[in-house]
């Protein structure tokens, strides 16, 4: 029943032995050991799983490992580090957007798919595109306020003016 | 501690420094429960066969295939469970009958989730449905159609439980003056009946815990439940451990907001250990997190007021319905909800009965406000009524009803600390309230509303505090307290930043770990900050007095003449020295014992706090000079459409004023006023539970309908303010902000939504179907008359 | 959930697959629905087979004759932001972008919207204003069909042993036309819907109504075309009463029933006040592009 399965994850290659029938956010977590991803209803809902795939969000309680088969998979461990914060981390942490904190990996990997596709996101853009992520803390003010502040901090770096 | 009322703050509290936990959490490194278990190679998982039934008689219960199954280390039923029941938990399972649908019948654990799913599959259970009850006011009646559990008074012994009224649990009485006389001297007189939904807390971290049985018949437990000493006393009494073998670890936690002050997931959980004899773990689903998990306690409310032309209040009757659902534990006496009818206004006479009743529905207990804010939505529908019967504005109604500081409430305390009524004016003049709204064409119509609120501080247990102090100058704090997010591992390293005057990185916070940090209760109440905060300045000033004794000898100056700030001892007149001179390095020459400070030991300073107790009220008419400790208020001021061909209400803008005392950290604060204001728009306009039978059948993100991003107004539109009334006795003057958030939204909304159609809806929420039904039915009645 | 996993590379591979295992085997397209139901043990299939790797299901082709051809396999996501899908067949566009959320839109496949035959599916109402036609293949060859006849009821599909659906084929639309999809639930495109309204209208050169499409979905076992409100308006001059009236046929036709998402009284009321919306803004979209091209 378990196969062998390669995964590219942060670019770097994991070679897992799993069933078919486990989802990525389980393996990501239980055999790669990265629990930055979180599991919050495990139907698609939530969006605390979110992770990007070839540049694009997806959840990963919806798809089943064999379906990440050689594609690009960022989590938010592959973001940033403590010295080299990505600019989302950094807008995070200085407009206070994280409270208890069980939603933000997943929604600064939503907000980096889409900051990554619109640069200039409007703030109507950054709350339809983030709408698949819930938070039951901060009633998002300060989520849309990061998330403008690092859209901003990454214009500014590729118009270095 | 200080003897200055208010010691003004000079490094960092008062300032919004970054949260001390932020960088974990953004980089995905925060641990979480579920995050450990990782940890634990062959360990067990739990799965639970739940009734559909919302009562029933379990007539058979056959768990022998599922314990065939390979894989399958323990399965468990009611049998298996300790006899004995706590308050501070639900029955772990179901014994004889199943009282709601939902409740737990059977336990697996196994080597899988898929095995453990399996092995439930297996369970043969047969039913014998028994009549159910769903309605509070129904099952309140001498005769109910169903008795929720016959054990009930038998469990709790509960000098409140009658026979006659057997799904009663609790009966609070509040007589205050003479309401007769009252009533008698009113120019007008305004009965309604409010009530507000089944609701849940919906924190993003489903409830989780590990538990491993130790060798020597102890458990480690680690878990996102709240309080890890009143887990470990709850587990040591259920099942009989000592207490000293019994561990218990918190890691951070995925929000409560009340849910995780009952504790569903560690009994059975601890009960599977020790049948396993190894390391389990217990993670709800999201379908579990609304079936079987705490939910909010609806509340009817009935309140008739009594008023001269004038506006002057001069009685006021009410009778209040606290619904428990099926309840072993969480019992409600009707005390806690009452209260937010009493911390406001100043109501001479006043009469009311607040009931705590059983149904067969999901159980319910704490949720940000304890009940307060189902009151306080009766109490502010009900004061814009009467404003409008009485011809006045809703502020100058409330202007003059209002408590002050320095007067009595109807319970007799003398309130010392209250800034509600300034909370509101600066919330009506943000909102313009005076200024009518401009309507646009189409079917959106605009209207304002406003409310305002209070919730009292419980003076419950005390709390502990500890700090290291190194001769590097860095302190570590340990304590006990949550963090569910709203920061209080931020707020202890403030204090302990500002008390040692020290940089904020050099403060380290050490939590809830009942083998390494000392007793705290759990973070509820709002009072975190004020009880936690308050031992661990006293921890703080505790450290830093053996630091200066240590320093008068080595210094030759008297104590009073010493200071420590950032790492230096400060000597009046001389140049000081560094506080890692101080420790004296080890050396057989050296006297080992004495007063001195030893390099790498920590100067350990330890805090105790305890509230001023309350005074046992009358329980004839509930009077007393102490029923509470303090109170936080709050305002709130939104402007809002409803669309009045669909129903729906869109909030265009929201204005929320807070006295929380001092803040310790405003942009913290700001935080939990707009996340408040965030879940009270989910249980004014969509929340509530859907039942088939008394089975709830939204149990989803996506059927129970909690806010997204799309349900706020646009972050310009939502303002908080700060409108603190410092409390002598609190942390710098700080008192609590968590629970006081949501309150005073619901009736605002409800305000706003009368202000735009002019139909005023007294049921929670405010869901499109029933405003758009309420449009309806005025619609007909308006064409009624025109047409007799 | 167990199951052994298959990833044929071709429409013939696949069809084998599913011969052989018959009722056993579940079709994984994006997975977004199927987890769930996989998850809830709603379904307990022996083998899932995903078509995840058969190039030929990911087509995107504007055919000569100015129809359109779309892969079973195209993401939700690839449809909304397609610019062949622009103007004419704009609506397809609007209902793939209004479901759920983007990172599902990301993976959900327009092929697995109609497969999962959810009476609230998004795409559906609009696919079948636009007259859609779904080719099916299976062990015997290939068949066409309407995709309004597709659904026999929610969750059901004529779909037979070994068959799967391959493609939609959309006609070449009039340019004298216009069309709406609204998607009307409580917290917008995160909820299921409550009511979905997709409607086409084409003017004559007259400015009458020449074709009226009105296809509503979460208000009946599948979606479906209501004939009596599309009768009506045919051949009228388009005017506001007229739209009112049709939208109240429309609600009369509908076949709604009550859940946890809304009440059959609310979803029957929301028909009428959403199919007068889209009525409405359709009628202004048809006669900008009856002006705009003579």
């Amino acid at each position: 029943m378990k196969q062998r399965k390669e995964l590219n994850v942060n670019g770097k290659i994991y070679e897992v032995f799993v069933e078919p029938w486990r989802t990525l956010l389980e393996v990501l977590r239980e055999e790669l050991h990265l629990t930055g991803a979180k599991m919050g209803c495990d139907d698609g809902n939530c969006g605390a799983c979110t992770v990007v795939i070839d540049g694009k969000a997806i959840k990963g309680c919806l798809m089943l490992v064999p379906q990440a088969k050689g594609k690009k998979i960022l989590t938010i461990e592959g973001l940033g580090s403590g010295e080299n914060l990505h600019p989302l981390q950094q807008a995070f942490i200085d407009h206070f957007a994280v409270q208890c904190g069980f939603c933000t990996p997943g929604m600064i990997m939503s907000a980096k798919a889409l900051l990554d596709e619109k640069p200039d996101a409007t703030e109507e853009e950054i709350r339809s595109g983030l709408q698949g992520n819930i938070c039951r803390c901060t009633g998002y003010v300060k989520i849309v306020e990061a998330v403008e502040a690092a859209r901003d901090k990454l214009a500014q770096k590729s118009n270095p003016l | 501690m200080s003897s200055n009322k208010f010691p003004t703050p000079t490094s960092v509290v008062g300032k919004s420094v970054p949260r001390v936990d932020a960088l974990d959490k953004v980089l995905g490194r925060a641990q979480f429960t579920a995050d450990l278990q990782r940890n634990f190679p062959g360990l067990f998982h739990i799965k639970v066969l739940r009734s559909p039934h919302a009562h029933a008689r379990i007539v058979k219960l056959d768990t022998s295939q599922a314990g065939k199954l390979p894989g399958v280390r323990a399965v468990v039923t009611g049998k298996d469970c300790p006899e004995k029941v706590s308050f501070r938990a639900p029955r772990i399972l179901a014994l004889e009958e199943v009282i709601w649908a939902g409740e737990g019948v059977a336990a697996v654990a196994a080597e899988s989730p898929e095995i453990a799913q399996e092995a439930i599959e297996l369970i043969q259970v047969e039913y014998e449905k028994l009549p159910a009850v769903f309605d509070a006011e129904e099952a309140m009646q001498p005769n109910p159609p169903a008795i929720v559990d016959r054990l009930l008074g038998q469990y709790r012994g509960s000098p409140q439980f009658t026979p006659e009224a057997p799904n009663v649990t609790g009966h609070f009485k509040l007589r205050a003056g003479d309401v007769e006389k009252g009533f008698a001297e009113a120019d007008i007189i305004l009965e309604n009946r409010f009530s507000t939904s089944r609701i849940s807390h919906s924190q993003l971290e489903p409830a989780s815990c590990i538990v491993r049985a130790e060798s020597d018949g102890g458990i480690i437990t680690w878990t996102n439940g709240q309080g890890v000493y009143v887990i470990k006393g709850l587990i040591s009494d259920l099942f009989g451990l000592a207490v000293g073998k019994v561990r218990v670890i918190n890691p951070y936690q995925g929000g409560s907001f009340g849910s995780r002050l009952r504790h569903y997931v560690e009994p059975l959980a601890t009960l599977l250990a020790l049948k396993a004899r190894g390391t389990v773990q217990f993670t709800y689903s999201r379908q579990e997190m609304y079936l079987a998990a705490s939910t909010r306690l609806p509340v009817v409310t009935y309140i008739k007021t009594g008023a001269k032309k004038d506006g002057t209040i001069v009685a006021q009757q009410m009778k209040i319905i606290v619904d428990n659902g099926a309840s072993y534990a969480a019992i409600q006496d009707g005390r806690m909800a009452a209260s937010g009818a009493v911390c406001v206004y100043r109501i001479a006479n006043f009469f009311m009965d607040s009931y705590g009743v059983n149904t067969n529905t999901p159980w319910a207990g704490a949720y940000r406000g304890l009940g307060t804010p189902q009151v306080a939505w009766a109490v502010e529908c009900q004061m814009d009524m009467l404003a409008e019967n009485l011809g006045m504005s809703p502020i100058e109604l409330r202007r003059k009803n209002v408590l002050r500081r320095g007067e009595k409430n109807a319970y007799g305390e003398i309130i010392e600390s209250i800034g509600v009524m300034d909370c509101l004016e600066k919330v009506a003049q943000e909102i313009k309230l005076e200024e009518p709204c401009v309507q646009e064409p189409g079917p959106w119509r605009k209207g304002k509303g406003v409310a305002m609120g209070g919730k009292q501080n419980t003076p419950r247990g005390h709390s502990e505090a500890e700090v290291l102090v190194h001769e590097d100058g860095t302190v570590e704090v340990l304590y006990s307290a949550d963090e569910q997010g709203m920061g209080s591992e931020t707020v202890m390293a403030q204090i302990a930043a500002e008390e040692f005057r020290i940089p904020m990185g050099q403060v380290r916070v050490r939590r809830g770990d009942t083998a390494i940090t000392p007793y705290d209760t759990f973070s509820a109440s709002s009072f975190t900050t004020y009880n936690t905060g308050n031992a661990l300045r006293m921890a703080c000033q505790d450290a830093m007095r053996q630091i200066l004794q240590a320093a008068t000898q080595k210094m030759e100056a008297p104590l009073d003449d010493l200071a420590l700030v950032n790492g230096k001892i400060i000597v009046k007149g001389s140049p000081g020295m560094a506080l890692a001179d101080l420790f004296e390095p080890f050396s057989i020459f050296t006297p080992q014992g004495g007063a001195s400070l030893k390099k790498g030991t920590p100067v350990r300073g330890r805090g105790v706090f305890a509230p001023t107790p309350a005074i046992p009220w009358d329980p004839q008419t509930g009077l007393t000079p102490k029923m509470w400790n303090w109170y936080q208020y709050n305002a709130c001021g939104v402007e809002l459409v409803v669309n009045i061909e669909t129903g729906e209400i869109k909030i265009l803008q929201g204005v929320f004023a807070a006295d929380m005392g001092f803040p310790i950290n405003p942009k913290m604060c700001e935080g939990q006023i707009e996340g408040g204001f965030g879940m009270a728009i989910g249980a004014s306009i969509m929340e509530e539970y859907i039942y088939e039978n008394g089975l709830m059948t939204n149990c989803s993100y996506g059927d129970y309908r909690i806010p997204t991003f799309r349900e706020m107004p646009l972050r310009r539109n939502v303002k908080a303010i700060f409108s603190p009334d410092p409390l002598p006795e609190g942390p710098w003057g700080a008192k609590g902000i968590g629970e006081g958030t949501m309150i005073a939204v619901a009736p605002a909304i409800a305000n706003a939504v009368y202000n735009a159609i002019g139909i005023r809806i007294k049921d929670l929420p405010l869901s499109a179907e029933r405003v758009l039904r309420r449009i309806k039915e005025k619609e007909k009645n308006d064409q009624d008359f025109l047409h007799n | 959930m167990r199951f052994d996993f298959y990833e044929p590379t071709t429409i013939g591979e696949c069809i084998e697959m599913l011969t052989h295992f018959g009722q056993e085997a579940s079709l994984l397209a994006g997975g977004t629905d199927l987890l769930v139901k996989l998850r809830l043990r709603h379904i307990r299939p022996q083998a899932v087979i995903s078509l995840g790797v058969i190039d030929e299901l990911k087509k995107l082709e504007r055919k000569s004759d100015g129809s359109l051809e779309i892969g079973a396999m195209k993401t939700l996501q690839e449809v909304e932001s397609s610019n062949l899908l622009a103007n004419e067949f704009d609506l397809v566009r609007q209902g793939a972008g209004c479901v759920s959320s983007i990172q599902v839109r990301n993976v959900a496949t327009l092929g697995g919207n109609s497969c999962n035959a959810s009476p609230s599916a998004d795409t559906v109402p609009a696919l079948i204003a636009l007259g859609a036609e779904v080719q099916i293949v299976g062990p015997h060859g290939e068949r066409h069909l309407v995709l309004e006849d597709f659904f026999t009821g929610p969750g059901e599909t004529v779909l037979q042993k070994g068959e799967i659906l391959t493609e939609f084929k959309l006609p070449a639309p009039s340019s004298h036309s216009g069309g709406t999809y609204k998607k009307y639930a409580i917290r917008g495109e995160v909820d299921i819907s409550i009511v979905g309204v997709a409607t086409r209208l084409t003017l004559d050169r007259n400015h009458k109504l020449q074709e009226v499409r009105i296809v509503l979905g979460g208000v009946a076992p599948t979606p479906n075309r209501v004939r009596r409100a599309e009768d009506m308006l045919v051949g009228q001059d388009p005017r506001e009463e007229l739209f009112e009236e049709a939208a109240q046929l429309a609600a009369e036709e509908s076949r709604p029933i009550s859940d946890q998402r809304a009440t059959a009284q609310y979803r029957r009321e929301m028909v009428k006040v959403w199919t007068r919306y889209t009525l409405q803004e359709t009628f202004q979209k048809a006669r900008q592009n009856h002006h705009g091209k003579g």
